[in-house]
């Protein structure tokens, strides 16, 4: 029988009955390597690949006896949450943990849409060897999970320097690691949120009531709310996209159909029209509509994407600013109440819907989505706190405790 | 700054001890030794070592002579001195001298060098740099004038003019004239294509580069010129090869009252010059092969005779055969054939020629497979030998006059131009990966009576050009059997497998070259619109003439024994056919396509050379190599609409930045242990399991070009 929401299920290996993941299980996104897995990240471009081995990511759960479930559904390469499946596997109860990459906001977004916490690592943390990365500069091994503490014990192990990924962080891991080991210390230190200045004029004039409603409970229950400026917040969308599209056109190179995935059956005269034709019939529409913007980009408006990168740096700089005189920012996951997950039909309207998570991704910072009430007509809001960038264990630990003003409940401690 | 009593560096020598000298060059090469500075000053005569030494220069040129750096251009005045015993430099000509500098003056400085030019160590016991960085070919043709001053270089060169003012010298001998013939010409669309060039007077026609002077140097032999020759450059639009240039230079000849042996000697005397200059004799008479021996003894046209290993027919012995393979062959009329590697048992193991050869490389070459046999104990030795009787294992061993320790390769197939060419094929890579090939060995051989013309599939083209002579004038030109049947007096000289030249004995009946241009399809009004000129010459008593062109840059190549002709051109293309240096072809201004009134000819489609050429989104499918079907256009369209816009939205801003990259700074990673080491991850094997196509250990790809 097909399932509709795993697109493979685990049943070879046993994890291994001790270390410190054992009894939780976990299910992988198909852009993750699990060696001798179906890895097609959900595009033909990849068609009937199989890991060779496991992401650096998946040997630390293995060795921490992770019980690796199988993998859910996602959208094409992991752009955007088209026929995603990772949130509803958590939600009836068939996995404790979801990994998902974060590129755009996507872990963030699929737990708010079904009521768990999302979590975007700080960028370099997590080795991303093995992912296969469409947009390398933002890209962190998202998770998803009702528990915090799952949460916190799952990035525990699987964060930790790599030689295969040049990109870690190596000054930061260390002092990330330590911070897992005493989340004492955040547990009634005064908190300060700061709410981003440039938020309304980026939503428009109506702004967003039921954020407004989080913001003043909080208020209400002692944290310091403070106004921070993000000077080109209003510009991060467009600086993302240029530069999304750039580092995915040139990720997808490598899918060139000969090493693997999808090579073309009609008859091609020559070696170019090979690579046209095959990664023609490789993409599906809203990832090739990217891919061209991307090019578009790099040969025709290269400019464009120094722009980006400029805007990236200054956002990068005011955003450490901010962490000067708050603990986190706060912002909504989305500015509209997170329904079910639509197909985009353009890049814009996929933009549409991560345009308040893309912000961590340019900037490499801790980001978590803290699921809120259900609304009328079965939507849901949900908060996003962005954290200083390593501090992912502080992050997770103040997190702990807005949610549980933002919900009224009590959380475990961690 | 006077030079008139300037001498050259490397011809100085012991003779010249004691006198003071005037020189002038680069500084080659440096060694500091604090108190005194060496140099190594080049001109184009050589290298000689100066001294700069407080003891004999005045402060202030010892002062400038430590600003001096690699490649300065400089001037100096000093005494020639004896070098001390034991500081000699054999490494360069000038070596046991050395001059002491009394007076000196920068005459130019340089920047840093992209690449190293100096070619000679500076202390004797150091052997010649060898061990110099590779540098890419783009990167030295990009700065062309500093490649081109390295001595190497520079020798090719000069000997390049040697060569070329010996040719001049013998055919002047000969009472041949150079005569010029136009570079604008008219296109003529059989052959190669022709490079175009828009006449702004007459807007829409096109002059074209001429491929050669063919019809120029026959007019001129009507024109009663008896002997001709230009050392010309001609242009030909083919596809990309490595050792292929967009212009290339050639020596055209062409004489009237001649025939086959006239050409033959006057070019056997004038290569054995050129080749001199190299320092090689060529043995003369030339060998001769007619085109049909050379295919069914090497299978080529161009036959590399430096090794033997001819072919040897071997279909008759096997007429009565069991093994099934053959006797299906033999009885759709295929031919077998076969060649004798000499003692190369040892070279060729079982595997190797069953796994690589007759699996992979023969396939490769077009033939379904290959049998092979070893010759131990005069006995054959194959996985098929079983197959054959006595009486046909002994018929081998005679046919091929084979002994102990020999191979024998054998190709069948139902079509003898699969056997000539797989098996012509497979004797050139056998000998090169044997090592046979004798090294500064030049063979020259003639191959002449080419068949005048090739079948198609709709009629019959010409082996070389339609101006070449038959063999019989009594031809039918609608007879495509009959036309097949004619050879050409056409002839190619061939050295080592390289065909470096060719030509014929021309036609001068003007209704034997109607006949021919009817052969190939011509209707008399498209011959009178393409070649009518030419036709009509032919009309006021032409002589018989013939001729011959030799290409300059593989001759030269060969002569002076350099990896490709890019290394005897001043200033090659690439391998694209783009010069690094003047970044040619580039796009022009629209203004010039407009005063060319090329914006109007190709209408609505792509206009290629245009900066305004075809729309974003088909330029922008081709760079990314995406196809897309047309229902996506209006999607991707819109997406690059939205480019557009972003990237002037964010045009700007955040001005103050240095644009990120990463959200930390990188930092360099050099991977642990010095050398290159095989990653343990995963099993090479292992990676063909996600190849959509796989041959033997390869990744299989569609073809480079069609």
């Amino acid at each position: 029988m097909k399932s509709k929401i795993f697109t493979y299920i685990n049943v070879s290996t046993q994890p291994r009955p001790d270390g410190s993941m054992a009894g939780t299980s976990v299910i992988v996104e198909s852009g993750i390597s699990v060696a001798n897995w179906p890895g097609n990240a959900q595009s033909v471009a990849l068609e009937n690949y199989v890991a060779l081995e496991d992401a650096t990511l998946i040997q630390h759960l293995r060795n921490a006896g992770a019980n690796l479930k199988g993998r859910t559904f996602m959208a094409e390469l992991g752009l955007g949450l088209d026929r995603d499946t990772c949130g509803d596997a958590i939600n009836s109860g068939l996995s404790d943990v979801a990994l998902k990459t974060d590129t755009t906001g996507e872990a963030r977004m699929a737990a708010t849409a079904s009521g768990c916490f999302g979590f975007k690592p700080s960028y370099g943390l997590i080795s991303r060897f093995g992912l296969f990365s469409l947009i390398p500069s933002m890209e962190s091994c998202g998770i998803i999970s009702r528990s915090l503490e799952t949460i916190s014990k799952t990035i525990y192990t699987m964060a930790g320097l790599d030689e295969r990924d040049p990109s870690m962080d190596k000054s930061g891991i260390d002092r990330a690691m330590s911070q897992f080991n005493h989340p004492k210390e955040f547990q009634d230190c005064p908190l300060t949120v700061g709410l981003v200045r440039e938020l309304n004029s980026a939503m428009g004039h109506e702004g967003n009531k039921e954020f407004e409603q989080a913001c003043e409970k909080l208020g209400k229950a002692g944290v310091q709310i403070k106004e921070v400026s993000i000077k080109d917040f209003s510009l991060a969308r467009t600086s993302h996209n240029v530069i999304g599209t750039v580092e995915a056109s040139s990720s997808a190179g490598r899918f060139d159909g000969v090493r693997y995935g999808h090579r073309t059956g009609t008859l091609v005269k020559n070696w170019n029209e090979m690579y046209i034709k095959s990664r023609g019939e490789s993409f599906g529409p809203l990832v090739k509509a990217y891919l061209f913007q991307g090019g578009y980009f790099q040969y025709k408006n290269y400019n464009a994407f120094l722009d980006a990168c400029r805007i990236r740096a200054s956002l990068i700089e005011t955003v450490e600013k901010a962490f000067e005189t708050v603990d986190m920012i706060i912002l909504p996951v989305s500015d509209k109440p997170c329904a079910t997950t639509q197909k985009p039909d353009t890049v814009s309207d996929f933009y549409d819907v991560f345009s308040l998570t893309l912000l961590a991704n340019l900037t490499g910072n801790p980001a978590i989505s803290i699921p809120g009430p259900v609304n009328d007509g079965n939507t849901r809001s949900a908060l996003q706190l962005i954290g200083q960038r390593v501090d992912d264990a502080r992050l997770l630990a103040l997190a702990a405790r807005i949610s549980d003003i933002y919900t009224g409940e009590m959380h475990h401690e961690i | 700054m006077l030079y008139h009593d300037r001498s050259n560096c490397g011809r100085l020598g012991s003779a010249d001890i004691g006198k003071t000298v005037h020189l002038a060059g680069w500084v080659d090469a440096l060694r500091d030794h604090g108190e005194v500075l060496f140099i190594h000053l080049r001109d184009q005569s050589g290298i000689v070592q100066l001294v700069f030494s407080s003891e004999f220069a005045p402060e202030e040129v010892c002062q400038q002579s430590t600003s001096l750096r690699n490649e300065y251009c400089i001037t100096a005045f000093g005494r020639i001195v004896k070098r001390a015993l034991g500081t000699e430099n054999p490494n360069i000509e000038t070596g046991d001298i050395e001059i002491i500098v009394t007076d000196m003056t920068i005459l130019s400085r340089s920047d840093t060098l992209p690449f190293s030019i100096t070619e000679k160590a500076m202390v004797g016991s150091a052997n010649e740099i060898e061990s110099r960085e590779p540098v890419s070919e783009d990167l030295r043709l990009q700065y062309r004038y500093l490649d081109l001053r390295r001595p190497g270089m520079q020798q090719f060169l000069i000997k390049r003019h040697k060569i070329n003012a010996c040719i001049r010298e013998f055919l002047d001998q000969k009472e041949f004239i150079e005569v010029e013939t136009p570079i604008l010409t008219k296109s003529t669309p059989e052959g190669a294509r022709d490079y175009l060039v828009p006449s702004r007077v007459n807007p829409g026609h096109f002059y074209a580069l001429p491929q050669s002077p063919q019809l120029f140097k026959q007019l001129l032999m009507v024109a009663g010129f008896e002997r001709y020759y230009q050392i010309t450059r001609c242009f030909r639009d083919e596809d990309l090869r490595s050792n292929r240039q967009p212009e290339f230079t050639q020596l055209d000849l062409e004489a009237s009252f001649i025939d086959e042996e006239f050409i033959f000697n006057l070019i056997e005397d004038l290569l054995c010059r050129m080749f001199e200059i190299g320092g090689t004799s060529l043995p003369r008479p030339f060998p001769r092969m007619t085109w049909q021996q050379a295919m069914d003894k090497t299978g080529s046209d161009r036959p590399d005779l430096r090794f033997e290993m001819l072919f040897v027919e071997a279909t008759d012995i096997f007429s009565q055969t069991r093994y099934s393979i053959f006797k299906q062959i033999l009885q759709r009329g295929g031919v077998i054939k076969g060649i004798n590697v000499k003692q190369a048992s040892e070279g060729l193991s079982k595997n190797v020629l069953q796994n690589e050869y007759a699996k992979q490389i023969v396939p490769g070459f077009g033939a379904k497979g290959m049998t092979w046999m070893r010759v131990t104990e005069d006995k054959l030795d194959s996985n098929i030998v079983q197959f054959f009787n006595a009486q046909e294992q002994r018929s081998i061993i005679e046919l091929f006059n084979a002994s102990n320790g020999d191979v024998i390769l054998i190709i069948a197939d139902a079509s003898l131009e699969v056997v000539n060419s797989a098996l012509g094929r497979l004797r050139l890579h056998v000998a090169n990966r044997l090592d046979m090939i004798p090294k500064n060995s030049f063979i020259p051989v003639w191959v002449t009576d080419f068949p005048l013309f090739e079948a198609t599939e709709d009629g019959v083209t010409s082996s070389h050009h339609p101006f070449t002579a038959p063999d019989r004038m009594d031809f039918d030109p609608s007879d495509q059997e009959d036309l097949l049947s004619l050879l050409s007096r056409s002839y190619d000289i061939v050295i080592n497998g390289e065909e470096l030249g060719g030509g014929s004995i021309r036609i001068h009946d003007p209704s034997i070259q109607k006949k021919v241009f009817t052969a190939l399809g011509l209707s008399p009004q498209e011959a009178e619109e393409k070649f009518g000129f030419f036709l009509q010459a032919l009309n006021f008593g032409p002589p018989p003439h013939g001729g011959l062109a030799l290409g300059m840059d593989r001759v030269v190549a060969m002569i002076l024994n350099t990896p490709s002709i890019r290394e005897v051109t001043a200033f090659p293309k690439n391998r694209s056919a783009f010069c690094p240096l003047t970044r040619a072809p580039s796009l022009v201004a629209h203004e010039q396509l407009f005063e060319l009134g090329l914006l109007d000819l190709g209408k609505t489609e792509a206009l290629p050379g245009s900066d305004q050429e075809q729309e974003i989104i088909d330029y922008i499918s081709w760079v990314s190599r995406i196809g897309f079907e047309e229902d996506e256009r209006p999607i991707i369209q819109s997406a690059l609409e939205d480019a557009v816009r972003m990237a002037e939205e964010l045009s700007g801003n955040a001005r103050e930045y240095e644009p990120a990259i990463s959200v930390f700074r990188g930092q360099n990673h050099f991977r642990k242990g010095s050398e290159a080491t095989r990653s343990s991850s995963v099993k090479i094997s292992d990676l063909f399991k996600n190849a959509p196509f796989v041959k033997g250990d390869y990744f299989k790809v569609a073809n480079i070009l069609e």
